[in-house]
């Protein structure tokens, strides 16, 4: 079990003023088997005219806010108390053949047969999305992931070997991409960051009929030996979870080849970035802008109070 | 082929009934064919008109789709972006007992539809029970998750339906798709109808033909019942608006019609807001609360912040107003999911189910591929099958399947075989064809055109589109509909896009009940009952007529100025040289309005049109009178070359301040602001279309004059109509205000280059451009003198073509605005400046000294200084107003609303 305080600052400058923002955050933890939120604050500065909380279609907690006068910056602070529990993974080589969960899903899905509801529900992650475009360009995502699903494989053995694959064939490069690089593009450059991975682990999933959800997170880093943590020297992290008849929802991280344990913190989740994008909001005004995202995740105490929160920034 | 009886035969000479189709004129009886019974009275009408007559009524025709602007926007159209609507002068004709069928097949359909809407956006129990499969809906990116849960007020979703029917060999009529978005072509069907009517009025009446009105007023009327019980503060009237995606969407004729017809005012996403969950449109009186969105924007596109965040046609914060239960947008956001093909073989079982009923019409046979047993059918069936997309995708057309090479056909089967969920095969229908009057030259080799003329009637086939309306007591069927028309013989696919026409489509009343007593005006709506609700003009609306105004008067000015530059350049050639100064002073004021090319880059800096400040719209023609000496000076001789040069540069779309390029911004503002012209003003815009051609051939000083006195003639007709007829409202204000401002520069402009050099040659000049000769000989018998021709073009109060009236009426009008009494106190300084001006000191003295020393030249006097001063300055206080008005009233379309994301 860890215990976490984890910051996530979004600050936008903007050249002039922004006469009104409307914003989304998929800011406040979601609860999952294994984590729970002890304590969340939004800070949002300058004051919203509007601020309210709800749930989006994926079951994670959102809130929207809209600001009203006119402004140059906008900061946005979260602050969350999480304790994880390390997740127990079952036995990838005792899962089921990787086909019969394509062909459990194909038959469901198609009105063949009936269709249980956790089976339903996985089915909201089985097609193309905005950032997953499936289109003739599927054909590769499946070529490429055969190598790792040959037939008859457990298919979370498959799994483990795709993620294994992604991470030698790909090379983490954050100056590669931007938020909008298409998967194809990413196929194609061979390098990327956790956002490009996970989302094309999800293309090759879907492109052999199979059920995969993105998932926002935080990922906690270990700093150098003898250095203290950095505030704000982390960053927001991205994973993937497969869906497997029986167990459900597997976890895994192909951007590090490892199954998520106690250092993986779940923000949200859902078909794509674009689902559970931590701010998203549109503007009127403000010309040109930039955006600073600092994220700090600190193990903590049960019962200490860290330095930061006693005294933000 | 014979037809009896009683066929003339050379209508039908060319016309092809054939086995394999249904004809809808025709029916064989053994081996002849007869005109089916519902045709014959209208058939032999026709067969009754002379040639001639026929040729004439369909003359008529086209020119009232043009002059009523009716246009469909294609947009790879060799002839223009706008292309004018397409009508055959045949109606399509239904009997009542046919008719009774299709309306009770569409009215379940809707009811079902909207029963299905229902269950998909709340609890989806048909996804749970397997009569939908689930991979339809959540593969589609039409299936809005952010709605899911939302019950949208009123509780419908579904208030606008329709349905593309087509019939079948045996003469069954069959669903070939659904329209449940936001239908469009139920306002073409009404101006259709207007038209055919006034076209064929005896034989409109004579078939007592179902009018289309009242579908229409119920319609409306209808609208006005979604507003959100507890959004109406206490006797407010709700709040109808119409959204459009704007004018380069391909039906937005229709939307401006629509709006117009029923008297909703016409947005763009832009004009909206949504604060606290609440719906605002933006107006010059500030925010006011819109409670119905009659949406003609796809629901995707609907807010940048839920849904596609890339949208520039949508309402940040839209779906959470309408999750607030706040506004009503028709037909729900989320609709547009049930027009896939994939759910039409699923809807027996559904209608069965939902309504306990079996399904009335069929739809056509449609395997979806995502079902293994119906990709098998697909698969082994193909080369019959036409393939289409199961969930919409760019670009993704049918494909028939039988003209494909087979290699392609190959292919095609290994991606339905790998992606089975994308692709919906249907059976390929022979659909039925229908006459129509054939184009002169289109008939069979064999048959002289003269004998031809537009007598023949040839076969098309036909699709039609029928719509449904919910209304207080369910879902109405508008009796009729759009036909649509394929453009040649054996098209398959009928649309409009695609290049086809239409047709009036009359459903004849029942012989069994009384007939229906024709509208006086067919296709006009009655007022709505609830009376017109007085309305602040949006922002955008009022900028567009701002312009409007602003672009008519300069298209005026130019083609005055004009005129008058090439009458003096013609005379220069031959006479004193005088006249050779004085062209050269109206060349150099026609290249400081932008009339003509800079000629050296010397004076390049000057006469290059500047910016409006104020505003992305403009462009400013002039940098101002000060410079009129210098530009003078800078001109060489007159002669031949100019002339030619300004008789082509009037009409150069390229030059921006030329006739032709302010005429056709004339014509794009006011397709901007159509709604709001009466069908009258919209023709007098249409006539002005001619002028706004570039000419083909080089113009010759000739021809180019008669140009501009016809373009002249009909700019003074629409002012003639703006004070005649227009509405004194906020549109018309702004309208006036930007003819005024234009005007005042332009005076301005002109007086600086031409009284400020007191020749006779210039005075005459000013007065031609300003329209006042007459009345200056009626008031001043003895020739031009510089002192009473400056009284009567700059002071006279009486003179609308006077400098100070146009200070005078701007005041006027900029006081009545909201807030705007802050705007006319520069217009009052000026106007006191202007009455103290002494004018005899100006120009008395010099043209005495001009006497005394005799050389009939005075050099430029340095009296008329103040006089300078005081022009410049009133030329800068139109820019100031301009720039004012756009920082208080005008939308600001820079500050365009834009997503962000961060990680």
């Amino acid at each position: 079990m860890a215990l976490y305080e984890v910051l996530h600052d979004t600050i936008y400058r903007y050249d002039s003023a922004v006469l009104l923002s409307q914003q989304i955050a998929h800011l406040r933890p979601r609860k999952r088997a294994g984590q729970h939120t002890l304590a969340h604050a939004l800070e949002i500065e300058p004051a919203p005219a509007q601020c309210s909380e709800a749930r989006d279609f994926f079951g994670n907690p959102v809130t929207r806010f809209a600001l009203h006068a006119p402004h140059a910056q906008l900061a946005v602070r979260a602050r969350s108390r999480i304790r994880v529990d390390a997740p127990a993974w079952p036995d990838p080589a005792a899962s089921p053949p990787w086909e019969a969960a394509r062909d459990h899903l194909r038959d469901g899905l198609s009105g063949h047969a009936p269709l249980q509801a956790d089976a339903r529900d996985a089915g909201q992650y089985r097609f193309a999305s905005p950032f997953v475009a499936l289109g003739d360009e599927a054909a590769a995502y499946a070529d490429y992931a055969l190598q790792c699903f040959t037939p008859g494989r457990p298919l979370l053995a498959a799994l483990r070997a795709l993620s294994a694959r992604i991470h030698a064939d790909f090379r983490f490069d954050p100056t590669a991409t931007s938020v909008a690089t298409p998967v194809a593009e990413v196929f194609a450059a061979r390098r990327g960051v956790c956002q490009d991975f996970s989302h094309l682990m999800i293309a090759c999933l879907r492109a052999l009929g199979l059920a995969a959800r993105y998932v926002s997170g935080y990922l906690l880093t270990e700093p150098p030996p003898g250095q203290p943590r950095l505030i704000g020297a982390d960053a927001s992290h991205a994973w993937v979870a497969l869906w497997c008849p029986g167990p459900g929802w597997i976890d895994v991280d192909p951007t590090n080849d490892l199954q998520p344990g106690a250092g993986h913190i779940t923000l949200a989740w859902g078909r794509d970035y674009g689902d559970v994008c931590p701010l998203r909001g549109v503007i009127l005004g403000g010309g040109g802008h930039q955006v600073d995202v600092a994220v700090t995740v600190m193990p903590v105490d049960e019962d200490s109070r860290p330095a930061a929160l006693d005294a933000p920034q | 082929m014979q037809v009896q009886p009683h066929s003339p035969p050379e209508l039908l000479a060319a016309y092809a009934a054939r086995p394999d189709r249904y004809d809808e004129l025709c029916q064989r009886i053994g081996s002849v064919l007869v005109l089916r019974p519902h045709w014959r009275d209208f058939f032999h009408g026709l067969a009754a008109m002379a040639p001639a007559e026929l040729s004439a009524r369909r003359a008529a025709l086209r020119r009232q789709v043009h002059e009523n602007g009716i246009t469909y926007n294609v947009y790879a159209d060799p002839r223009g972006f706008a292309r004018p609507w397409e009508l055959d002068l045949l109606p399509f004709m239904l009997p009542a007992a046919e008719w009774a069928q299709i309306e009770a097949a569409v009215i379940q359909r809707a009811t079902l539809f909207e029963r299905i809407l229902a269950d998909l956006y709340g609890e989806q129990a048909l996804l749970e029970q397997g009569l939908i499969p689930p991979a339809l809906i959540y593969g589609h990116s039409g299936f809005l998750r952010p709605l899911v849960g939302a019950k949208p007020t009123g509780g419908r979703f579904l208030h606008l339906y329709a349905a593309d029917l087509a019939r079948s060999p045996d003469g069954r009529w069959w669903v070939v798709a659904d329209r449940t978005q936001a239908p469009s072509g139920a306002g073409y069907a009404l101006e259709n109808r207007s038209v055919v009517a006034r076209v064929l009025p005896e034989l409109y009446r004579a078939a007592g033909v179902e009018p289309l009105a009242p579908f229409f007023e119920g319609f409306r009327d209808s609208l006005a019942d979604l507003a959100p019980a507890n959004a109406l503060a206490g006797g407010e009237e709700p709040l109808i608006v119409v959204l459009t995606p704007g004018p380069y969407n391909e039906t937005y004729f229709e939307h401006a019609y629509l709006a117009r017809e029923m008297g909703f005012p016409l947005v763009e996403g832009q004009d909206l807001t949504v604060r606290e969950d609440k719906v605002w449109l933006r107006t010059l009186d500030g925010l006011r609360r819109v409670h119905v969105i009659l949406r003609r924007v796809d629901d995707i596109w609907c807010d940048p912040l839920e849904l596609r965040d890339d949208s520039a046609l949508g309402v940040a914060g839209l779906v959470a107003a309408v999750r607030a239960g706040t506004v009503t947008v028709t037909n729900a956001l989320g609709s547009g999911i049930l027009e896939t093909g994939a759910l039409l073989g699923y809807l027996p079982r559904l209608c069965e189910q939902l309504l306990g009923q079996k399904l009335k019409m069929p739809s056509v046979a449609t395997w979806w591929c995502g079902e293994p047993a119906a990709c098998a059918h697909a698969l082994k069936h193909l080369r019959e099958l036409v393939l289409k997309p199961a969930y919409p995708s760019f670009g993704a057309g049918p494909v028939f399947c039988r003209d494909l090479p087979a290699a392609e056909l190959d292919a095609l089967a290994a991606r339905i075989a790998a992606r089975p969920f994308d692709f919906v095969a249907q059976e390929m229908v022979n659909i039925s064809q229908a006459p129509v009057l054939a184009e002169e030259g289109v008939l069979p080799a064999g048959r002289r055109a003269d004998d031809a003329g537009a007598r023949g009637l040839v076969a098309r086939n036909i699709g039609l589109r029928v719509f449904a309306a919910l209304g207080a007591d369910g879902f109405r069927v508008m009796p009729g509909g759009l036909t649509r028309v394929a453009s040649e013989a054996d098209m398959r696919i009928v649309s409009m896009q695609h290049g086809g026409g239409s047709k009036d489509a009359w459903v004849l009343a029942s012989p069994a009940r009384p007939r229906p007593v024709p509208r006086i005006v067919p296709g006009q709506l009655m007022p709505s009952a609830l009376g017109t609700r007085v309305l602040g003009l949006s922002s955008r609306v009022a900028e567009n007529f701002f312009w409007l105004g602003r672009y008519s008067e300069r298209a005026d000015a130019a083609a005055r100025l004009g005129r008058e530059t090439l009458a003096r350049l013609g005379e220069a050639g031959e006479r004193a040289d005088e006249d050779g100064d004085i062209a050269a002073e109206l060349l150099a004021l026609c290249r400081r309005r932008g009339m003509l090319a800079a000629e050296t880059p010397a004076d390049g800096a000057s006469t290059r049109p500047a910016r409006d400040a104020s505003t992305a719209h403009g462009t400013a023609v002039s940098s101002g009178p000060a410079r009129a000496a210098a530009d003078a000076r800078g001109e060489a001789g007159a002669g031949a070359a100019p002339t030619a040069a300004l008789a082509q540069a009037l009409f150069d779309p390229a030059l921006p301040g030329s006739v032709v390029a302010s005429l056709r911004q004339v014509l794009r503002l006011a397709a901007l602001v159509r709604d709001r012209l009466s069908p009258d003003s919209w023709r007098i815009y249409n006539r002005l279309s001619e002028f706004a051609a570039a000419p083909e051939d080089e113009l010759r000083a000739g021809d180019a004059l008669q140009r501009l006195d016809e373009s002249l003639l009909s700019l003074v007709t629409l002012s003639g109509f703006v004070i005649e007829s227009m509405p004194r409202d906020a549109g018309w204000r702004f309208l006036s205000i930007g003819r005024r401002i234009e005007r005042l520069q332009f005076l301005a402009a002109a007086l600086s280059a031409l009284l400020l050099t007191p020749s006779a040659g210039g005075l005459k000049a000013l007065l031609a451009v300003t329209d006042a000769e007459l009345r200056y000989r009626s008031r001043h018998a003895r020739g031009l003198a510089p002192q009473p021709v400056a009284e009567l073009v700059m002071l006279d109060a009486d003179n609308p073509r006077a400098l100070r009236y146009q200070l005078d009426s701007l005041a006027e009008h900029v006081a009545l605005l909201p807030a705007g009494e802050a705007l006319a106190a520069p217009l009052r300084r000026r106007l006191a400046a202007l009455d103290a001006l002494a004018l005899c000191d100006c120009f008395v003295h010099e043209l005495d000294e001009a006497r005394a020393r005799g050389t009939g030249r005075p050099p430029r006097a340095r009296h008329c200084e103040p006089l300078r001063e005081m022009l410049d300055d009133v030329w800068a206080c139109g820019n100031e107003l301009a720039e004012a008005l756009a920082q208080r009233y005008f939308t600001h379309l820079d500050a365009r609303s834009r997503a962000t994301v961060s990680l």
